[in-house]
């Protein structure tokens, strides 16, 4: 009995083993779930702590602590109004125009992709690009006196502007430069979309007398629907934090019209010094960004 | 030298039973079929011997050894899966050495298996190749000699057949029973396909909805079914079922009476015979049981299947190939009575008579 | 008959010709403005400034490179980037490789996998704004400011999900019975990850390996917020520091910009099959 107790133990592995293997799920997994959890709950809760005090520029001073005066801020803040309306206007109006010419283009080249693979090749470059490499291109393209943009104007018989410096025009370039960066984006996710459609439906409807308007609404857009909705959630998540392009090509102006979120988040914080109201808008921020993916998520059940 | 057991053994994924208060003695060097429908819980079951599964209750015994808690690497069992789940970045030769190098086989001994099992399951010409340039039996092959190349306690086969073509499956399925027969390794091996059963088993475990409806040599199963499942499972052509009444030992259905069983009475029972048992006679003659006509004529080369219209179904019968009836015409059948079973339809169990 | 038949032949004449002429519009619109940056910074300061402009340089030179490179510290940047790209990678690919292995395979208890995954995702949706704050205060505190080693920290934060999210959907496509035949073959769980699954994922791991680097080099606010030293600034900021109120180096910067894309453009060719999984995190499988 006693020897059958020993080889047993030999047989089965040494307790460490036992216990590694059982447990393995956990361990695989905790070193990632720490350090998520380091990064993103200790700054989340911190930022709240921070978001209830003023923050003097003087490290030797205490914080203040204010309540929700740094919240109140928010209501009564015009200037916060003005970046929220301008980063609502660049999700909006980017996000769609990306949407609708990528959607586009796939439709129209999806028969003739095979043949042009070089094609998504050189599509995918603006993306993958430094958005900063990206910024100061558009900057030299937008140059008033000297860009070829305003060449080309002048070639049309067009009048010259000042692009980026224009009132009028400085959130249409901004626009315009992410437009140009992430349209191929959409592209090749539709691409991939059309890819994988069955095509006994299509030829069921043709079979039916459908016409190809008929089949894009009945077949086509519901086959892609889950990729569309994943699409378009990146996309307006990237859009919500839009920096770079505004930091480079703006600074914010003209008269604050591209002044976006996280540049005014950015400014508080760094140049009014003022972290304590800087956190306290970066909260309202993370509210709308988690209130948006979850929704959006929980939809598309993306997380199965 | 290894029996398997399973005692009161139950698994639940979720609410789902898949394998329901599960007793089962596989003997040293059986092999034992466990075959059922797709869902039965024959491949769960199997599943929880190699460790790849956990039982939910119950206990699992390797000879006298608990085995529930013992990891999968040191239960000592070899597993063919039905996809042959070869390493498709390995050679054919690491492929089959994999177990041994898990192990720390030292490297001659190492080779010498290797050779050994290659020559025996005929792949020793291929062994550098990597699986995607192997045929599907030569896969097969490759998946088998994997498990043979150490000896296990217990062979385990998940539909280790089903992917080959019909005439490579006849073939792989007699070296299959050779080469258990010469290991003499106890094997479980899961099937859905009851001729693969068959010919294979030494014992059969029939399997539905998570329990054992029947366990037996294969000529018990089929001789002798013991639920109404298991006498609609096995078989091909499948045997007759004819729902009806028995009164004082006369079975009653639609135009069909079937005298014989005893004195036995059952309210609502079904009627089973086999398509062999039941036998053309002509429509005049006064002792058939019944007489309908023909549906359809089938001549499957050794045999006629001829399938009759009783009431909304059909009964099939197994005639001989010279049979010459046409469609539509009448015929009168004479049902083997000492060959035919009686099913209560309530219990779905067999009454004896 | 022959009526339809050659409206429909004129309709796939004129949707062919407008197929290729919208393939020919992008491919322009596409490559210009790559080549206008490329050109620029082989343009003397005044072919860049003359009007009409110079479509192709005329006199072309290597003196913004000169400049960028061995005058200014881009080489330093280009450097500390690198670094901080690295690092951020492997610690990301490690513990991402077995987050999204544990994710893809086993099961937990009350729905944790779903639940985590999903926490995990939303952790990569998080704005880079958002964490900047704490991340600042943080580092000061702890006296990591103007350190690559802060920089690696910080962005983890959002490669580790996105490896996490990557590698789970390599995973998934694996058939489990390889590792299952590991296990039975006699092998342990995590040898079975190591020895088989591992192996087998291997495309994808480099694809998210490249992916990773991809992102961290392009990275601009977050160094931005917490290096303002020469010795851990990354090749962004050393870029964006030349665009200032009063001039912008336009020479420098496109030799610059155009460096910093150099290496993009070559790791976006060997992640191309790739692609359209990494920018879905996994969730469309191009």
């Amino acid at each position: 009995m006693l020897q059958t107790g020993k080889s047993a133990s030999v047989r089965r592995g040494g307790p460490l083993e036992q216990w590694t293997e059982r447990h393995l799920r956990y361990l695989m997994l905790a070193p990632t779930v720490l350090i998520l959890l380091a990064l993103t709950i200790f700054p989340s809760v911190y930022m709240f702590y921070a978001a209830v005090h003023r923050i003097s520029p003087n490290p030797d001073l205490p914080w203040e602590f204010v309540g929700a005066g740094n919240f109140a801020r928010l209501i009564s803040d015009p200037q916060f109004h003005v970046a929220l309306r301008n980063t609502v206007v660049f999700t909006i109006v980017a996000v769609t125009l990306e949407f609708l010419l990528g959607l586009g283009l796939a439709l129209l080249l999806d028969r003739f992709i095979r043949r042009l693979s070089f094609l998504k090749t050189v599509l995918m470059i603006p993306m993958m690009l430094p958005p900063i490499a990206v910024a100061i291109t558009w900057k030299l393209i937008y140059e008033p006196q000297f860009g070829v943009l305003n060449e080309i104007m002048f070639l049309l018989g067009l009048p010259v502007q000042a692009w980026a410096g224009d009132v009028n025009l400085a959130m249409f370039s901004i626009i315009v430069a992410d437009v140009w960066q992430w349209t191929p984006f959409i592209f090749l996710l539709m691409l991939a979309g059309l890819a994988s459609l069955p095509v006994e439906p299509y030829e069921a409807a043709a079979l039916d007398g459908a016409s190809s308007w008929r089949q894009f609404w009945d077949l086509t857009l519901p086959f892609l629907k889950p990729v569309i909705a994943i699409a378009l959630l990146l996309r307006v998540m990237d859009a919500l934090r839009l920096f770079d392009l505004v930091f480079i090509l703006t600074g914010g102006g003209p008269a604050d019209r591209t002044k976006v979120l996280s540049l005014y988040i950015y400014q508080v914080a760094y140049r009014f010094a003022d972290p304590g109201y800087a956190a306290a808008m970066s909260l309202f921020v993370l509210f709308v960004t988690i209130v948006l993916s979850t929704w959006f998520m929980k939809r598309m059940r993306l997380a199965e | 030298m290894a029996s398997v057991r399973f005692d009161n053994v139950t698994k639940k994924f979720g609410e789902f039973v898949a394998v329901h208060d599960f007793n089962l003695e596989i003997r040293d060097k059986e092999f034992l079929v466990l075959l059922g429908p797709s869902g039965c819980g024959k491949t769960t079951t199997m599943r929880m011997v190699a460790g790849l599964e956990e039982a939910t209750t119950g206990d699992i015994y390797i000879n006298s050894e608990r085995i529930n808690d013992v990891l999968p690497k040191y239960r000592d069992v070899a597993m063919v899966f039905q996809s042959y789940a070869l390493y498709p970045h390995l050679s054919v030769e690491d492929n089959i050495g994999y177990p041994l190098k898990i192990r720390k086989v030292p490297p001659e001994e190492y080779k010498r298996r290797i050779g050994e099992v290659a020559r025996r399951v005929e792949l020793d010409t291929m062994l550098k190749r990597l699986p995607k340039e192997l045929s599907g039996g030569q896969r097969q092959r490759v998946a088998l000699a994997r498990a043979i190349v150490r000896t296990p306690r217990v062979f385990l086969m998940d539909e280790p057949l089903s992917n080959l073509d019909a005439k490579l499956r006849t073939q792989m399925r007699a070296e299959l029973k050779h080469l258990q027969h010469e290991l003499q390794v106890t094997t479980i091996y899961v099937t859905h396909d009851q001729i693969e059963a068959m010919t294979l088993a030494h014992r059969v475990a029939v399997m539905n909805r998570g329990v054992i409806e029947q366990l037996g040599t294969p000529r018990e199963i089929y001789n002798d079914p013991r639920t109404l499942f298991v006498a609609g499972f096995i078989g091909s052509p499948a045997m007759n079922l004819i729902p009806g009444e028995v009164k004082d030992g006369v079975f009653a259905s639609a135009g069909l009476r079937v005298g014989g069983a005893g004195r036995i009475s059952i309210a609502r029972a079904v009627l089973g015979v086999r398509p062999e048992d039941v036998h053309a006679a002509s429509a005049e003659d006064p002792d058939v049981n019944l007489v309908a006509s023909i549906y359809s004529v089938e001549l499957t080369g050794e045999n006629t299947l001829v399938s009759l219209q009783l009431g909304g179904r059909l009964m099939t019968l197994r005639a001989d190939k010279n049979f010459a009836g046409q469609i539509d015409q009448r015929l009168g059948v004479r049902i083997e009575t000492d060959r035919m079973f009686l099913f209560d339809a309530e219990t779905e169990r067999r009454v004896d008579f | 008959m022959a009526t339809i038949r050659t409206r429909s032949r004129t309709r796939e004449m004129l949707l062919r010709l407008s197929a290729y002429l919208a393939i020919l519009v992008a491919l322009i619109l596409t490559l210009f403005p790559v080549y206008w940056i490329a050109a620029n910074s082989f343009k003397f300061d005044i072919d860049i400034f003359a009007v009409p402009p110079e479509w192709v340089p005329r006199n072309p030179t290597l003196k913004h490179y000169d400049e960028a490179f061995v005058q200014r510290p881009f080489l330093r940047y280009a450097l500390n980037s690198f670094l901080v790209a690295i690092g951020t990678t492997v610690i990301s690919v490690t513990f991402g490789t077995m987050a999204g292995y544990a994710l893809a395979r086993f099961s937990y208890p009350w729905q944790w996998r779903k639940q985590i995954s999903f926490w995990i995702l939303s952790t990569r949706m998080m704005p880079p704004i958002v964490s900047i704050i704490p991340l600042y205060l943080f580092f000061n505190y702890f006296d990591m400011l103007n350190t690559k080693s802060a920089l690696i920290i910080a962005y983890t934060a959002f490669n580790l999900p996105f490896a996490t999210w990557m590698m789970k959907s390599y995973f998934q496509d694996l058939p489990v019975e390889l590792e299952e035949a590991a296990i039975v073959d006699g092998d342990t769980r995590w040898g079975a990850f190591v020895h088989v699954a591992l192996p087998l994922a291997r495309p994808g791991l480099a694809a998210t390996a490249i992916f990773c680097l991809i992102i961290s080099w392009n990275e601009f606010l977050l160094s931005l917020v917490i290096t303002l030293t020469e010795q851990s600034q990354t090749l962004p900021i050393g870029i964006a520091g030349r665009v200032t109120q009063y001039s912008t180096y336009w020479g420098e910067i496109s030799a610059a910009g155009f460096m910093a894309c150099v290496p993009i453009v070559i790791f976006a060719f060997l992640v191309q099959k790739h692609l359209v999984r990494g920018l879905s995190l996994g969730a469309v499988k191009g």
